[in-house]
């Protein structure tokens, strides 16, 4: 029995350019006399650095990565957990990354309900994400939307890296199948980080 | 007879003194040299002013009290991924002022210039320094900030080779630095191209600040 | 007798010391009668704006009623030169112009260049000269004496 977990790397990059004006024109000064002299003249100087974020989820670009569960027969519903496999780091994780300079983000999770084999689920609350970097917790999967991770900014910046490992709580026995896929039988997860 | 030989002796005795007198030379003449209006210092960043055309022209120095912008807009692409990003400038001055040579190559160079008149008259007269104040930081209206060390520049001119006298360097946050010379009675100038460090990641925003450049003679 | 003699004697005397002073030699000429004495002459700059080159000639003009005592050598057929002689002020070159009988000409410190040619045949010559006066301000040190004489070649 193997459960298909599909995390799909979303970045929402907001990009605010801002105008940059103050037209205008330069300095000349001039000064004479018989003692010390000085003449002054002024420069404006301008660095408009827009808003952005960027979320990653595995593996850069367009690559959806998969981490699969494959449980034991002996082992359906005892209670161990099974690691995964696959995702770009191997053994069921993921890189994730957030980089934004417009204050803290929000982290959210989707799906599209529980993992179906077509007939029977498997709620995604069974699917468990530890991360490695307290500062970028993940958000805990649900059959929908998750709640809001907050990544805390420093400075205005949020920069955080962590890997996210998955894990199957196999709290339950359930039907034998194959649940969830390739962007079927709800098995795909979108991460959306955003800034306001 | 006795008393007009003595008359005439000494007549003569007279004579002879002032003619050596005149031959053994006296007499320089004398003027007194002082210079009108001694010394002058000019100093341009940006557009400048010189009323009734270039010098050449016949024009005349002048004030221009209005400030230039060098600016940036980093690509969000870009943002703090450590490629400098090269700054350009609202200014309008390509040509010097002394005779319109198309000295600076617009938009990316600011023209930096001068020129400095002076007697012998005090000690260090030599040369004019150029000093430019510069601020911490340039700061946005959220109260952020960028390092002014994270901008730096070149300096070069069109058709010149060798040294500048402004020549490139970075700014020194908080500081007055020594930014070039100008030797006694010498127009020179330079082109400063600008850029931002981009080192890394500044909260978004729009980041201004005010360097002032002086020029002074001792 | 006795006096006729002795009148005879300081003639011959002053005969003698006359020979003396009409040498061929220059002398030195007096111009103490100049005027005005001891002018200031305001320079200002050739260029108010220099050069990338660099150009420091600061320039002025002075007009001098030269007043020499030609005396001595009244009747004698000599040549004039305004002497120029090296010194402090930074003097790149003096010229002049005449309203009278001298020659225009110039001179830069060291030199000396001849002003008149010919019969001396009144006591003191006045001349109008309009000076021209070029220095080098860079090494012109606030108020600096320029100065010049004449001398007198004779035969």
């Amino acid at each position: 029995m193997s459960k298909t977990l599909l995390p799909k790397m979303g970045a929402a990059a907001l990009v605010a350019v801002l105008a940059a004006p103050l037209g205008a024109y330069a300095e000349s000064n001039l000064a004479t006399g018989n003692g010390a002299l000085s003449a002054n003249a002024n420069v404006d100087f301008q660095i408009t650095i827009p808003k952005f974020l960027s979320l990653r989820v595995g593996t850069v670009g367009a690559t959806i990565d998969m981490v699969s569960f494959n449980v034991p027969a002996a082992n359906v519903g005892n209670g161990t957990p099974v690691a995964g496999t696959g995702g770009n780091v191997g053994g069921g994780a993921v890189s994730a990354a957030v980089l934004g300079n417009s204050g803290n983000v929000s982290l959210q999770a989707t799906t599209g309900g529980a993992i179906s084999d077509g007939t029977d689920t498997i709620a995604w609350s069974q699917i468990t994400t530890a991360t490695s970097n307290p500062s970028l917790a993940a958000p805990v999967l649900a059959n929908g939307a998750s709640g809001i991770v907050t990544v805390n900014a420093v400075s205005g910046v949020v920069n955080q890296s962590a890997t996210w490992t998955y894990s199957y709580t196999n709290s339950a026995v359930v039907p034998a199948g194959t649940y969830g896929g390739v962007n079927v039988n709800n098995g795909r997860v979108t991460y959306t980080a955003s800034v306001p | 007879m006795k008393a007009s030989s003595q008359t005439d002796s000494r007549i003569l005795l007279g004579t002879i003194a002032v003619l050596l007198a005149c031959a053994s030379g006296a007499g320089a003449y004398t003027v007194n040299l002082t210079p009108k209006n001694p010394r002058t210092i000019y100093l341009q960043v940006g557009v400048g002013t010189f009323t009734g055309g270039n010098y050449q022209q016949g024009g005349s120095p002048a004030t221009n009290p209005l400030v230039n912008l060098v600016s940036v807009t980093v690509p969000a692409a870009q943002v703090g991924n450590g490629t400098a990003q090269t700054m350009t400038t609202n200014s309008t001055a390509s040509q010097s002022l002394y005779d319109s040579f198309a000295f600076c190559n617009l938009p990316n160079q600011l023209y930096v210039g001068g020129f400095y008149r002076s007697t012998n008259g005090s000690a260090g007269s030599a040369t004019a320094t150029l000093v430019a104040n510069v601020p911490a930081s340039l700061v946005s209206a959220g109260g952020r900030t960028i390092p002014f060390s994270q901008i730096s520049w070149t300096s070069s001119g069109n058709g010149d080779a060798g040294g500048q006298p402004f020549p490139g360097g970075t700014f020194v946050a908080g500081g007055t630095q020594t930014i070039g010379t100008i030797n006694r009675n010498e127009w020179a100038e330079s082109c400063h191209t600008f850029s931002y460090s981009n080192a890394a990641v500044a909260p978004a925003g729009t980041y201004t600040g005010r360097v002032t450049y002086t020029l002074s003679a001792p | 007798m006795a006096s006729v003699h002795a009148t005879l004697v300081l003639a011959s005397s002053l005969t003698v010391g006359l020979a003396a002073v009409a040498d061929a030699a220059t002398y030195r000429v007096d111009d103490s009668g100049s005027l005005p004495q001891g002018p200031t002459a305001e320079l200002q700059w050739r260029e108010p704006v220099p050069s990338r080159r660099g150009d420091d000639t600061l320039e002025g003009t002075l007009v001098v009623l030269m007043r020499l005592n030609v005396g001595p050598w009244l009747n004698r057929v000599g040549r004039l030169y305004l002497v120029l002689p090296e010194q402090a002020a930074p003097l790149v070159r003096l010229s002049w112009r005449a309203q009278g009988r001298f020659l225009p000409g110039q001179a830069v410190p060291g030199q000396r260049v001849l002003v008149y040619e010919g019969p001396v045949s009144t006591p003191w010559i006045e001349e109008r000269l309009e000076l021209g006066i070029e220095a080098s301000g860079s090494r012109l040190e606030g108020m600096q004496p320029l100065t010049f004489h004449f001398e007198i070649d004779v035969d």
